[in-house]
């Protein structure tokens, strides 16, 4: 890396002109077209992001509104306010909606905002790939929620079980819904993942060696890791085994002709188990950076840290079948499993004690982002306690298929995803938006929130133990569960409440809410050294990276002043590339101009995937349409042409 | 309020297009060989698991599967890797022409890949996706790598015709070099689910 020139600092009142004339330049060749053109069109990392977590939002609330219809219909003994038929479908697209289109998303959505700044970079490194990403991902959220509305909805779980999701339990289109819905958000979590792997990997700040990368961006390398090796097996299964199976007559799933039901288990929870930690991990990133933030001082055992979650990463792919302990499996194989799964609660447990000694040595200021951080501590911990128990195969043979396990897996969601989820939208709200959301509203936010968690999920314990099966439509007096069931539905009734708060607080901040500068919470990574909003090319120039604190001098103390690197070319779209290991400065890549392509190319694919529900002529069609997308897409303009070899040939 | 922001080097002097692990597009590659050869294996797990529940292999009335076009298939994948290395090095040489012409050849070689797979789908399994798993298990995996077959056609004949018809730029030629790195994939890939196809029924 290049040393330290003698200091010249850019503020110097001379270069004001040209820095405005850069400043000007630069945004022109960065900025996106206005209007419905730009919208289609742009490939800004931060532009798709924002776009990404509100439409991931909304998914969020629409089955946050299942699941209050399936909570009235279960308040008291023998309601008929929802039949069973109507009552499968919203458990099934209340399931499959928080796990495709909210949980697992909004994560990645975040981290397409965050990691490009995180790292310097003055765009995510395949944008182009990155507005495909998200057509595909509103697809197929558009497709499962439409489907439910005109009692098309899915309605064999969201795990979708063989044989009842087979052509011969469940007939019409139902599942065949659910299975292209699985493979619009795979393939749109699966590009994701490459394009912030390969950001994290090559386009960090000169400088930011493996040791200095934030934890958040490790927790999302690690994350984007997991989704390249336990995606496929879903989207495999669901797309090309399920869906032939229901399409096209192949016998995988049918015992009759020689599949195997519990095949279909094996691959669904390969992937369904990494699934739980590809969701949760950065939420573990989201505390550490909020931690680190509000207690004025770098997070407590780094190395270890980093291990933990590359350990939780690794493991969570040696768990999946504990989900499987109530299907014949061998001896041996339960007790292989039971370990892991007791093993992994190891390195989470290692990264609560490190943010406890970070709290505990720093000087905590109790924002509600800070509030939220500990309210997951708390939640996930309890959720984590209830999956050492249920990693024993004995009690989870008591309570399997009950509402211990939607107890246990409420409290692991809610606290390792949803939780974070709000203190980071509390923590980058002002980046975001330029403004602060209300500390007032976010007190009452984050307290209604953390009651009504507790008050919806602690007593499914307890009607799980009691015997209380999930998805029951409803129950008889005799079981003596009104009561409980009563206070589960009042505890719903306080999150919707809590969500409201947040939703109001958002609308009233983003006009009202009080402006926030570049850094105001003095905090230490590199989104803080631009402006809120950042512009369209996050940095004027490439910010240097000379500690695991950037920002700051020591613990807590912001430095006085940002080392850059300069020239890269305002004329073009240029990042800065960087070597894997120590972040040298490597080449300059010219990076894609905007276009409408990845949108008709995710059109043309969608037109494909949907109406292979009905006919398998459609893959082929489709496919050639989507060549023909990929094509334009692909093909070079010729505009910013650099090192031309050989101009664009004219008509002959 | 802004921090003062300090310059302490420059990097207008660095290049604008790099080869293999220092170009972008390469790791781009790498991640999508990753999904794409975790899938194969995956394809190939599930064809095992589905070979317990049968007691032969392919199950008795279902010829084995003929061997000559898979075979061939084979010979002529490992015989185009000669010409991979050769549009590797041209395109490290930022040689036009020669990139040109040898990805015109790579182009009609990828075809005949996908005539042979529609081959060995049609006449050389001797079972359809639907007459049982052992059916699907093969139709699966064949189909699975078909895919990858197709696409990396597509691919190539794009990567051609950027090259016959312009505008050429020097990052081109990082791409060519990664097509010629991904059709190494495509064909390593393939030999040990060629053995498990096609020999498998033979020896288990």
């Amino acid at each position: 890396m290049t040393t330290h020139a003698p200091a010249a600092a850019v503020d110097d009142p001379q270069d004001a002109r040209r820095e405005a004339e850069e400043l000007a330049l630069l945004e022109r060749t960065w900025a996106p077209a206005r209007g419905i053109r730009g919208w289609l069109t742009t490939t800004d990392h931060k532009a798709i992001a924002r776009r990404y977590v509100v439409t991931t939002f909304v998914f969020f609330v629409l089955a946050g509104l299942n699941a209050v219809l399936m909570r009235l219909q279960l308040s008291r003994p023998e309601m008929t306010l929802i039949g069973p038929d109507r009552y499968n479908q919203l458990f099934t697209v209340h399931g499959t909606a928080m796990m495709f289109l909210f949980a697992v998303p909004v994560m990645q959505a975040m981290a397409i905002y965050l990691v490009p700044l995180m790292v310097g970079a003055r765009n995510i490194s395949f944008p182009r790939l990155n507005a495909f990403g998200y057509w595909m991902f509103l697809i197929g959220g558009v497709l499962l929620f439409t489907s439910l509305y005109v009692n098309t909805g899915p309605d064999a779980g969201w795990f979708s079980y063989v044989p009842l999701s087979g052509p011969e339990y469940s007939a019409g289109k139902r599942t065949d819904v659910w299975a292209q819905t699985v493979t619009f958000t795979e393939v749109a979590g699966l590009v994701a993942a490459v394009e912030l792997l390969v950001t994290i990997l090559k386009t960090r700040a000169p400088g930011m060696t493996l040791a200095r990368i934030p934890l958040y961006v490790w927790s999302i390398l690690v994350t984007s890791l997991m989704i390249v090796f336990a995606f496929p097996a879903v989207a495999m299964a669901s797309t090309m085994m399920l869906a032939m199976d229901r399409l096209v007559a192949t016998h995988f799933f049918n015992q009759a002709e020689g599949g195997d039901p519990l095949l279909w288990q094996h691959l669904f929870w390969f992937f369904g188990h990494p699934e739980v930690y590809i969701m949760f991990i950065p939420g573990l990133g989201f505390v550490s950076s909020i931690v680190e933030t509000f207690s004025r001082r770098k997070v407590f055992g780094y190395p270890v840290m980093v291990a933990s979650l590359l350990v939780t990463g690794f493991v969570a792919f040696g768990l999946w079948v504990h989900h499987m302990f109530a299907t014949p499996i061998p001896q041996l194989g339960r007790s292989f499993f039971t370990a892991a799964s007791v093993l992994i609660a190891v390195p989470t447990g290692v990264q609560i004690f490190c943010w406890i000694a970070t709290i505990w040595s720093g000087r905590p200021k109790l924002t509600t982002a800070m509030l939220f951080a500990i309210g997951f501590i708390v939640v996930f911990t309890i959720g984590g306690l209830s999956g050492v128990m249920i990693a024993s195969v004995p009690f989870d043979l008591q309570v399997h298929d009950t509402f211990f396990i939607v107890a246990h897996f409420h409290y692991v969601i809610l606290g390792g995803v949803v939780f974070p989820f709000f203190g980071a939208v509390y923590l980058w709200f002002p980046k975001i938006t330029g403004r602060l959301l209300s500390e007032r509203l976010g007190r009452w936010h984050v307290g209604l929130f953390f009651a009504g968690t507790n008050v919806a999920f602690f007593p499914m314990h307890l009607l799980g133990l009691d015997g209380m099966p999930r998805r029951i439509y409803t129950y008889l007096p005799e079981t003596g569960w009104g009561n409980l069931n009563l206070l589960v539905t009042l505890g719903a009734t306080i999150i919707v409440a809590s969500v409201a708060v947040f939703i109001v607080n958002v609308l009233v901040s983003l006009r009202h809410g009080v402006r926030a500068g570049e850094d105001p919470w003095a905090a230490a990574t590199l989104e803080w050294a631009t402006p809120s909003p950042p512009p369209s090319y996050n940095f004027r120039h490439v910010p240097v990276c000379e500690s695991r604190a950037p920002l700051w001098s020591e613990d807590g103390v912001p430095a006085a002043a940002l080392p850059v690197m300069t020239g890269l070319d305002a004329h073009k779209r240029q990042i800065l590339v960087t070597t894997v290991l120590d972040a040298l400065p490597d080449n300059r890549h010219k990076h894609p101009e905007d276009t409408p392509w990845p949108f008709w190319m995710a059109a043309s694919l969608g037109v494909t995937f949907i109406g292979a529900i009905f006919s398998p002529w459609f893959y082929v069609w489709g496919a050639g349409l989507a060549t023909l997308a990929f094509a334009k897409w692909a093909w070079p303009t010729g505009k910013y042409a650099e090192d031309l070899v050989m101009p664009k040939r004219g008509p002959r | 309020m802004s921090r003062p922001r300090l310059p302490v080097g420059d990097v207008g002097h660095l290049p604008t297009h790099a080869f293999h692990n220092r170009d972008m597009m390469w790791w781009g590659t790498v991640s999508f060989i990753a999904i794409e050869g975790f899938t194969l294996v995956l394809t190939a797990t599930v064809y095992v698991y589905l070979r317990k529940n049968f007691s032969t292999w392919p199950p008795e009335g279902i010829a084995r599967p003929d061997l000559v076009a898979p075979s061939v298939l084979v010979a002529l994948m490992l015989a185009s890797l000669p010409l991979m290395r050769m549009i590797d090095r041209a395109s490290r040489a930022h040689d036009l022409m020669r990139v040109r012409h040898l990805l015109t050849v790579a182009t009609v070689v990828s075809l005949a890949f996908n005539l042979l797979r529609i081959w060995e789908l049609t006449q050389s399994l001797n079972v359809r996706w639907d007459t049982n798993a052992y059916g699907s298990a093969q139709w699966l995996v064949l189909g699975a790598h078909g895919t990858l077959l197709l696409m990396q056609y597509v691919e190539t004949l794009g990567m051609t015709l950027i090259f016959w018809r312009g505008p050429v730029e020097k990052k081109h030629f990082s791409d060519a070099s990664d097509v010629a790195g991904y059709w190494f994939f495509i064909v390593l890939s393939w030999l040990p689910l060629y053995l498990l196809c096609f020999w498998g029924p033979r020896w288990f």
